[in-house]
């Protein structure tokens, strides 16, 4: 009879984990009481079919302060039902005096479809404090998952010479960053050193602010996948992009920059050495193509405040435009249209919602190794922001 | 314009998709049909939504009943708000897609409503600049050959500055004589790479898996062939009945319905050689060598090589259901099988002596499709069981529907001491519901895109639905004498007439529990 209700009791605490409670666990014990988790889930029939775990990656998020650590654990809460993984979530707090770590451990688990199974999938949460965050990540390495792939979300500006930055991209095979996070003025150093770093070691890496993108490239691409627009592409000779602002803040250039960088990089167009002088406001400057000169204007429009792109419009020789612009009044809408010197033309409406960050980094989930069009785009990008040096 | 002429656009390195389609105008046939407006617009706004039509994108619709465009526009409203995948209409997404849309009012057998087509087509090409067509048989198939002809008189199916092609919907002839003339007819019209014959099957993401599966994984196609699998099963079970059809269901049964084209297709991706490329001809080769290969069953042995059966009523989900019978528009004495077994044999180095067991239904007890694997035993029963009965074989099943995946069943050993091993079989469980947390696109999205493509592999060649046909004729024929089974046979919410049991058994095999 004892034991009868103990295994209720425990069969309790499990299903409010599974519920989304959050169970502080000690720290070596973290692996034997996330076993007994899945096996009780496994034997529990109380609700219907047994609860299932799934994992098919290990994301390790890096966040400074509880703030961030619950803003981390709700993306992933929403990327794991495309994503179930071990998540393992580091809160560190590096400026406490005293040095501390605590483990606690917590379920993903998706509203299952009808006659289906509930899938769920687990999350590790470690808070580090004082001298214990730079060695945290040898409590993180042995929680890896092995043989599935390690996805690094470093959820803040990457110090490159960080003791446990470095310790843990060794582990990874993916590094997420979100470049529109960085301060402008640091931008460009932070993504020249992480550059340099994927270059020198075989870890991809990603920006959810080239994932931002994505949806812009495609619909620029198809302005030129056939004819009559596909004769236009080499001879193009104006880009401007347009990026929403708001008045009295600084506009974030970076997204912008990696468009006209990914056009650059994707047509061969360089940067002239001294052609550019950087600026964090706006910015014009020409670039040489193979039919002459790109004149390229990235500008702020106060006129639609926001954030991220806005507009973007590229004029042939010709006088054939073709344009891409968020619409005023429905923000998830935009106009796509060319204007063709033959007389022909188009303009059509289509979905262009701001990605949500889960959208983003769920996106970078998929990707499987290095992202060669990111990072010819990023080294050009890179150009234009520190002035072509 | 053929996938190899696709000129390269540097600019669509890195991303998805690899192209979109040129501008084109989209003719429906049967644009009042319920095709139309629960299918195809639905699906053409969707991929509209998504940026994924080309700019310069029209649909014509073209019916018998008169309507202005503005009605139709407004009736396609309707049925995208209520079938679209995306769910909520997006006004001016709506308006800018709609302002596109236009209807045709004509006789199918009219000439002079092709010449207004004709017209149609000149004005609203001389817009775009394009002169890509791609016309849509949405129509009962007995226009089909109408159609065709006619837009042959009217010189609409080519034109000198763009491509022309089309599709035509499921089923395809009722029989190898009808699929044949259909098929001249179509071809004295139109050549074979402008036909794209759908079925919508081909475009589930699961079916263009079982590809992927087979070629793209190493350690399965060494084991798949009659060396290490005992037989297949293939299942694809509605608990729906005919839901209104009655009077086209009553023509063509089961093994019209679902035999000679899903379960067929479901066959020959589960059965053909790896492609040398993965291009459309590439892929319907192997497709049609494996149709070729099935050993015919002729008239005389269709009795004994195949179970059929109709449901009577029953109970599914706690639902008393009528029999086939008592539907709309069936006979009261009707002799058409709502259910087939069969058993197959595919005559080639790799699948000689394996059997394949085919069996579909209406009104069982689940919707299910399923490509089951049944390995052979170990040559040697090295763990005697304590009832000394085998141990249970493997079993890879890959579930087309409803809950997509990929299981694998083995032995594992059951936890305790003991001098004898209990072994029990485990299941290893793959769904994509788990690992890919996405809505698959609809299956027309990818078929009206790829036919706009201009990519063909997922459509069924003209050898392809005719050597289908082949394997399915001398069966019917074989079936109208002697007398048909007593019918109903079985009970609605139940796996099938006993026969088919019976059938499997005599075998040494059985179905699997579903």
């Amino acid at each position: 009879m004892a034991e009868a209700v103990d295994r209720m009791e425990v069969l309790d605490e499990y299903r409010a984990i599974l519920s989304g409670e959050t169970r502080r666990v000690d720290v070596p014990a973290v692996e034997s009481e996330l076993t007994q988790l899945w096996k009780a889930a496994a034997e529990d029939t109380l609700e219907g079919q047994p609860v299932v775990r799934a994992c098919v990656l290990n994301l390790v998020g890096y966040a400074q302060g509880d703030d961030v650590a619950q803003h981390i654990n709700e993306v992933i809460s929403q990327v794991s039902a495309r994503h179930p993984s071990r998540s393992i979530i580091i809160v560190a707090d590096p400026r406490a005096k005293s040095a501390g770590l605590r483990a606690s451990i917590s379920a993903h688990c998706q509203i299952p479809l009808a006659g289906g199974r509930q899938v769920c999938s687990e999350q590790i949460t470690l808070h580090a404090s004082g001298a214990a965050v730079d060695e945290v990540h040898g409590t993180v390495l042995p929680l890896l998952v092995p043989g599935l792939p390690v996805f690094l979300w470093w959820h803040d500006e990457p110090p490159p010479d960080n003791h446990l930055f470095q310790e843990l991209l060794d582990s990874c095979d993916h590094l997420v960053i979100d470049s529109a996070d960085f301060a402008p003025e640091r931008t460009a150093a932070l993504l020249t050193d992480l550059q340099r770093i994927t270059q020198e070691s075989d870890i991809a890496l990603s920006d959810l602010n080239w994932s931002r993108l994505t949806h812009w490239r495609e619909l620029v691409a198809q302005f030129f996948d056939a004819s009559p627009g596909r004769q236009y592409l080499d001879r193009l000779d104006a880009v401007n992009v347009e990026i929403a602002s708001i008045h009295g803040k600084q506009p974030d250039l970076t997204e912008g920059l990696l468009l006209i960088g990914w056009l650059a990089s994707r047509l061969g167009w360089v940067l002239e050495e001294g052609a550019l002088r950087p600026r964090l406001d706006a910015m014009s400057f020409k670039l040489k193509s193979g039919a002459g000169s790109v004149t390229v204007k990235l500008t702020p429009d106060p006129h639609h405040p926001g954030e991220g792109l806005h507009s973007l419009s590229l004029r042939a020789a010709d006088g054939a435009v073709f344009a891409i612009s968020r619409k005023a009044d429905d923000e998830t809408c935009g106009v796509v249209s060319a204007e063709l010197p033959e007389g022909s033309g188009y303009s059509r409406v289509v979905q262009m919602d701001l990605p949500s960050e889960a959208t983003l980094l769920s996106d970078e989930l998929d990707s499987s190794g290095h992202d060669a069009a990111f990072e010819e785009t990023l080294a050009q990008a890179v150009r234009f922001m520190d002035g072509g040096q | 314009m053929t996938i190899e002429e696709t000129v390269e656009n540097p600019l669509r390195v890195g991303l998805r998709s690899q192209r979109t389609p040129e501008p084109n105008t989209l003719i429906i046939f049967g644009a009042s049909g319920d095709l139309t407006q629960r299918k195809l617009v639905p699906a053409l706004y969707d991929l509209s939504l998504e940026g994924l039509l080309p700019g310069g994108f029209s649909v014509v619709g073209m019916a018998r009943r008169p309507k202005t465009h503005s009605e139709f526009r407004s009736e396609m409203k309707g049925a995208v708000a209520q079938h679209s995948r995306t769910k909520s209409l997006q006004p001016s997404a709506w308006d800018a897609f709609a302002a596109n849309i236009y209807y045709c009012q004509a006789e199918f057998n009219d000439p002079g409503g092709y010449i207004q087509l004709a017209s149609m087509l000149q004005k609203i090409e001389s817009e775009t600049g394009c002169h890509n067509r791609l016309y849509y048989l949405a129509t009962p198939p007995r226009y089909y050959s109408e159609i065709a002809k006619r837009l042959g008189e009217a010189g609409l199916t080519a034109s000198d500055d763009g491509w022309t092609r089309i599709i035509v919907e499921k089923p395809f002839g009722r029989d190898l004589a009808s699929a044949a003339e259909l098929n001249r007819t179509l071809l004295s019209v139109f050549s074979e790479d402008q036909v794209y014959r759908i079925d919508h099957y081909l475009g589930k993401d699961t079916v263009q898996n079982i590809l992927v599966f087979r070629f793209a994984n190493g350690i399965f196609e060494p084991i798949w062939d009659r060396r290490y699998i005992d037989h297949v099963q293939i299942t694809m079970a509605e608990s729906i009945g005919i839901e209104g059809r009655g009077g086209y269901y009553e023509r063509a049964g089961v093994i019209r319905d679902i035999i000679q084209n899903h379960a067929l297709q479901l066959l020959s991706l589960a059965a053909m050689e790896p492609p040398a490329t993965f291009e459309p001809d590439a892929v319907r080769d192997e497709k049609v060598k494996v149709l070729r290969a099935v050993r015919p069953i002729p008239p005389e042995d269709a009795q004994e090589s195949t179970v059929r059966g109709q449901y009577g009523p029953g109970v599914i989900s706690g639902q008393r259901v009528a029999g086939y019978r008592e539907e709309d528009r069936v006979e009261a004495d009707s002799a058409t099988e709502t259910y087939l077994a069969l058993r197959l044999f595919i005559d080639n180095w790799r699948w000689a002596g394996v059997p394949f067991y085919i069996r579909s239904g209406k009104r069982l007890p689940k919707r299910v499709t399923e490509i089951a694997i049944i390995f052979r035993q170990p040559p040697l029963a090295l763990f005697p069981t304590t009832d000394g009965s085998r141990i249970e074989p493997n079993v890879l099943s890959i579930t087309i529907q409803p809950d997509e995946g990929i299981s694998l069943n083995f032995g594992s050993k059951v936890p305790g001491p003991g001098a004898a091993l209990r072994i029990r079989p485990v299941e290893m469980d793959f769904r994509y519901g788990t690992s890919f947390g996405v809505a698959a696109p609809d299956a027309y999205e990818r078929l009206l895109l790829d036919s706009m493509l201009g990519d063909a592999t997922l459509f069924t060649r003209r050898d392809e639905v005719e050597a289908a046909w082949a394997f399915v004729n001398p069966i019917t024929d074989g079936w109208t004498n002697p007398e048909p089974p007593s019918f109903p046979n079985y009970e609605a919410g139940t796996w099938g007439p006993d026969e088919a049991d019976e059938f499997i058994q005599r075998d040494g095999r059985k179905w699997r529990r579903l």
